[in-house]
């Protein structure tokens, strides 16, 4: 090949022979997106919530609010200014659209479930404060063309007269609704989740905090995947987890290290391990770059399968389904899934955030973030037959806190 | 209150296809998206290389080994190929035209003709062929030797085919537009296997929003991009494809090596038209490091994910 072909002269030629022409208009529109907590319908304090007595160390990472009156608060986690790179893509995981573009799907992709119509989330919270604690009430509410959450939450926290020692108790209430939206599902399913959460912030000295977090959920109703082939999964599913933070505040230097770990364990036979850790450099002029680590294992669920190179009942559309492994068990009404979320697989996240606040409430950053995954990082035997993922995501995005 | 928003939802070219109209009544949607379902399976059937009767199948036939002579009963004597020159019809001519420009401006990577390397990759088997397989091949793709005299198209050799995978799918999402923007539609898009047209903006003047898929999370977004009219499509590594040795091969495979491309993850252009888009983002992933500058010259907007998943767009402005 001499030189590379241009690409002007191309679309020039097919620009002529086309059988019609549309102009394009291109907006510069802001998307607005909610983060998917909110919108998948989690109760607000499944993670746990920074408690106030962190505020100190974590003013870098976690946008709050000074505690005052009674107050309605707009949850500031819940809403992400996206800023388009350039003007026109918006590079992200979470923005609410209406179709996908990628390379022709097939049954093992999940890329017919992301088609949506449009999607309302609202959330909002009151909180009051007492002298040693607060109590805090919030709704979440969320539509999609195939998915109604609602939610409940109340959460009581307080603190020792010392302020060194806080206890948190959330209680939650999710009712889901599933509309039908595939040839797998015909009728509206639901599904409901009662979750509690117990934790308790411990301030060690002047730069050491130290969490523990016991959180429970007992859910009963639809957890198949509508969209996927084949996918019949158990109706309940009732899960525990713990997850461990410890905080550590260098004073010279004012930077942060945070580490976490979590066990989680469910009724699916799936049994994770996270470990993270991440650590704040404060540079001049509010700037902040922050590195982080973070490892994850699963088993498998009890009822998952694993894809295989050339199963006879398999075709073109079916390529790489244990099609005839699972089809027998799902005719008979027992449990099967190929989704591969299911499966057991280890994975790594590395990477790093830079950060510059502008005042209290703005603040921008880009965030890059490397994770890579295989079936034989799972601590104990890592399911087969999956591809290994691996890929770096670059994010922009400007915050802020109302 | 916002206007209602319908979507038929078929299965077409072995994919899930969608057509979303809004701004019409709910009888002009179902009416309209039944014409448009039933152009897309036109195309199909018309241009199929799996359907015996496809025209394009009859073209794939135009050039068979003479059948031995009985005359002289157990000598086999020499064959030699005869070709049958195929009349076409006006779409047929266009699609070819397309094809030509195609493999013009794209260096011979665009090569409809190279469908027959698929007698050497298999993807189930997950094996990678033998280099002498692929030679053997290399000699059937050449578009340059495809016989068009007036209206009438004819393979050379024996084996030779041609393949309008590269495309019809794409112009069958044009097509189906045309189709619906014929019929009074002005909002609303056409969605062949993330191949999308889209009519115009949502009733109340906002683009839609279409993501892109992340080429190794299946079920992440990589981006998202706000569109009123054009067309989007992506090409990438990750649907068929199987890894051997530490190397990934995907079914784009380049006509000049027999081998796949391998530089980029995924490409998505936006594009005029769903044709553009996906001749550009196939033709792209071809031409692997050379494309960011194929795709700078066009001036079309694009995203790339390279294999490191390092992201490397541009877009232009209105």
């Amino acid at each position: 090949m001499k030189n590379t072909p241009d690409g002007s002269q191309l679309l020039n030629a097919l620009s002529k022979s086309a059988l019609f022409l549309n102009t394009m208009r291109r907006s510069g529109m802001v998307a607005v997106a909610a983060t998917s907590a909110a919108l998948i319908g989690q109760p607000v304090f499944a993670e746990a919530a920074p408690e106030k007595s962190t505020i100190n160390f974590k003013t870098l990472t976690y946008r709050d609010y000074q505690p005052s009156d009674d107050r309605i608060d707009i949850d500031a986690e819940s809403f992400l200014i996206q800023v388009p790179i350039a003007g026109q893509w918006s590079i992200t995981g979470t923005a609410v659209h209406d179709a996908i573009s990628g390379a022709s799907p097939r049954y093992h992709s999940s890329s017919l479930a992301q088609i949506k119509d449009t999607r309302k989330a609202y959330t909002g919270a009151v909180t009051r404060y007492f002298q040693q604690g607060s109590v805090t009430v919030g709704t979440a509410y969320s539509k999609e063309k195939d998915y109604i959450s609602r939610n409940y939450s109340i959460q009581n926290s307080w603190s020792t007269p010392s302020q060194n020692t806080t206890f948190i108790v959330g209680l939650g209430y999710t009712s889901d609704q599933i509309i039908p939206n595939s040839i797998f599902l015909t009728a509206k399913e639901d599904k409901r989740v009662v979750d509690l959460a117990l934790g308790v912030t411990q301030v060690l000295s002047q730069t050491d905090i130290a969490q523990v977090t016991y959180h429970h959920t007992r859910g009963r109703g639809y957890y198949s995947d509508q969209y996927k082939l084949y996918d019949a999964r158990p109706d309940s599913r009732d899960s525990d987890s713990v997850l461990v933070r410890w905080n550590h505040h260098f004073v010279e230097s004012a930077n942060t290290l945070h580490s976490s770990y979590r066990y989680y364990t469910d009724s699916n036979d799936i049994n994770a391990h996270t470990l993270e850790f991440d650590y704040v450099f404060n540079l001049p002029n509010q700037w902040s770059i922050t590195p982080l680590l973070r490892y994850y294992s699963q088993s498998a669920a009890s009822f998952y399968y694993d894809p295989v190179a050339n199963d006879p009942w398999a075709d073109a559309d079916t390529f790489g389904a244990p099609i005839s492994v699972v089809y027998p068990l799902y005719a008979e009404g027992r449990f099967a899934s190929m989704d591969q979320r299911l499966s057991s697989f280890g994975a790594i996240t590395y990477g790093a955030k830079l950060t510059k606040h502008f005042g209290e409430n703005w603040s921008a950053d880009v965030k890059f973030e490397q994770y890579e995954q295989k079936g034989s990082w799972a601590l104990g035997n890592g399911s087969d037959g999956l591809k290994d993922f691996g890929a770096r995501s670059i994010q922009f995005g400007i915050s802020h806190s109302f | 209150m916002s206007a209602p928003t319908y979507r038929h939802e078929f299965k077409a070219m072995a994919s899930h296809c969608e057509v979303v109209l809004a701004g019409v009544s709910a009888e002009e949607a179902r009416r309209l998206s039944a014409l448009a379902e039933a152009e897309v399976l036109r195309i199909e059937h018309k241009y199929s290389r799996y359907r015996p009767a496809s025209l394009l199948s009859v073209i794939n036939r135009s050039c068979e080994w003479e059948r031995a002579s009985p005359a002289i009963e157990g000598v086999q004597t020499s064959s030699s190929p005869a070709v049958t020159a195929i009349p076409c019809d006006a779409e047929t001519l266009d699609l070819l035209d397309k094809a030509e420009l195609l493999f013009q401006h794209s260096g011979g990577l665009f090569d409809i003709t190279s469908g027959v390397l698929r007698r050497a990759w298999n993807f189930q088997l997950k094996q990678v062929p033998e280099p002498q397989a692929l030679q053997d091949l290399l000699p059937l793709i050449n578009w340059r030797a495809v016989v068009r005299e007036g209206n009438t198209v004819a393979l050379p050799l024996p084996g030779m085919e041609l393949d309008f995978g590269g495309f019809g799918k794409e112009y069958a999402a044009d097509r189906a537009a045309a189709v619906l923007l014929e019929g009074g539609v002005r909002s609303g898009y056409v969605n062949l296997a993330g191949d999308i047209h889209i009519l115009g903006p949502k009733p109340d003047g906002e683009p839609w929003s279409i993501g892109i898929r992340h080429p190794r999370h299946a079920d992440r977004l990589l981006a998202s991009i706000p569109i009123s009219s054009g067309a989007l499509a992506t090409s990438g590594d990750y649907e068929r494809y199987f890894e051997k040795d530490g190397k990934r091969y995907c079914h784009i495979l380049n006509p000049r090596t027999g081998y796949p491309a391998s530089y980029w993850q995924s490409v998505s252009v936006l594009a005029p038209n769903t044709l553009i888009a996906g001749s550009f983002s196939t033709i792209a992933m071809l031409m692997e490091e050379k494309a960011l500058e194929f795709l700078h010259t066009s001036g079309l907007s694009f995203l790339a994910v390279d294999q490191e998943g390092r992201i490397h767009q541009e877009s232009q402005d209105a």
